[in-house]
């Protein structure tokens, strides 16, 4: 069950992480603002942070899964280097770590 | 900002900062508020012994007995920033020994959502009214009561109601 868990990707790229953040911010200052005014207007707290933990949920849903909008731009990797000029550029990178250890 | 636990720890303390400011906020629009309402006391029996003073060094002290009515509403302190207000009814007079002195006759605890006008008559003394020495008699006494509020973001106001 845990391994099932764990198979669901779960990350986004780099303009998909901060358009998150900004959704999340937003979304927080919004309801506190309004939380604050209503609560100011009635005069009872508890409903400031019932409009707060409100707003917090919403960002959660809204930015905690990995939807399919933050993962417009994926990064672009380098095609991969054909292995026989990787086998050569390994061995003299050993040698110099040898000398380094002395 | 990669994983789901990182996302959430930032969301997270995000929300904790903004509730911070939310409750300083609160507490900035009322902690300067002036808070004191008009009580009427009167008190309608005094009675004054002098025994053995069971409270402290074994002497023979004034022991007062005073019952008195209360009534006063509650209702403009209760803002949002108050979870609960003590309320406590205090003489003061002054003696040879002393200039100041000051005992606490009765108090009462008032809860947010209870009932907040307060009209008690015939209310007996809580608290024992020793005066240390025999300086009770002939003694003319202010009542004061003071009403302290417990509010929801820091500090506790004192605020005295004149009677």
């Amino acid at each position: 069950m845990l391994s099932a868990f764990k198979s669901i990707p779960t990350d986004m790229d780099y303009k998909g992480q901060k358009l998150a953040e900004q959704i999340f911010q937003g979304i927080i200052l919004v309801s506190a603002v309004i939380g604050f005014i209503y609560g100011l207007f009635i005069q009872q707290f508890g409903w400031t942070v019932y409009i707060m933990l409100a707003g917090f949920t919403v960002s959660c849903f809204l930015t905690l899964p990995p939807w399919p909008m933050y993962r417009k731009n994926p990064l672009k990797w380098q095609p991969a280097v054909p292995e026989a000029s990787g086998e050569n550029r390994d061995k003299p990178q050993e040698s110099q770590k040898k000398k380094k250890h002395k | 900002m990669n994983t789901v636990l990182s996302r959430a720890n930032s969301l997270f303390a995000f929300s904790l900062s903004v509730m911070a400011a939310l409750t300083f906020g609160c507490f900035i629009t009322t902690a300067f508020k002036d808070r004191s309402v008009p009580v009427d006391i009167q008190v309608s029996k005094v009675m004054i012994k002098n025994v053995d003073d069971f409270t402290g060094p074994r002497e023979r002290s004034d022991l007062g007995f005073v019952t008195f009515d209360i009534s006063a509403n509650l209702q403009p302190i209760f803002d949002w920033n108050v979870k609960e207000l003590f309320l406590y009814l205090t003489a003061e007079y002054s003696t040879k020994s002393n200039a100041l002195n000051q005992v606490v006759l009765w108090d009462k605890i008032v809860l947010r959502g209870e009932n907040t006008k307060l009209n008690m008559k015939d209310v007996k003394s809580k608290y024992f009214f020793f005066d240390d020495g025999n300086g009770l008699r002939n003694e003319s006494v202010k009542g004061d009561g003071v009403c302290e509020s417990e509010p929801k973001g820091d500090g506790i106001c004192f605020r005295a109601a004149s009677g």
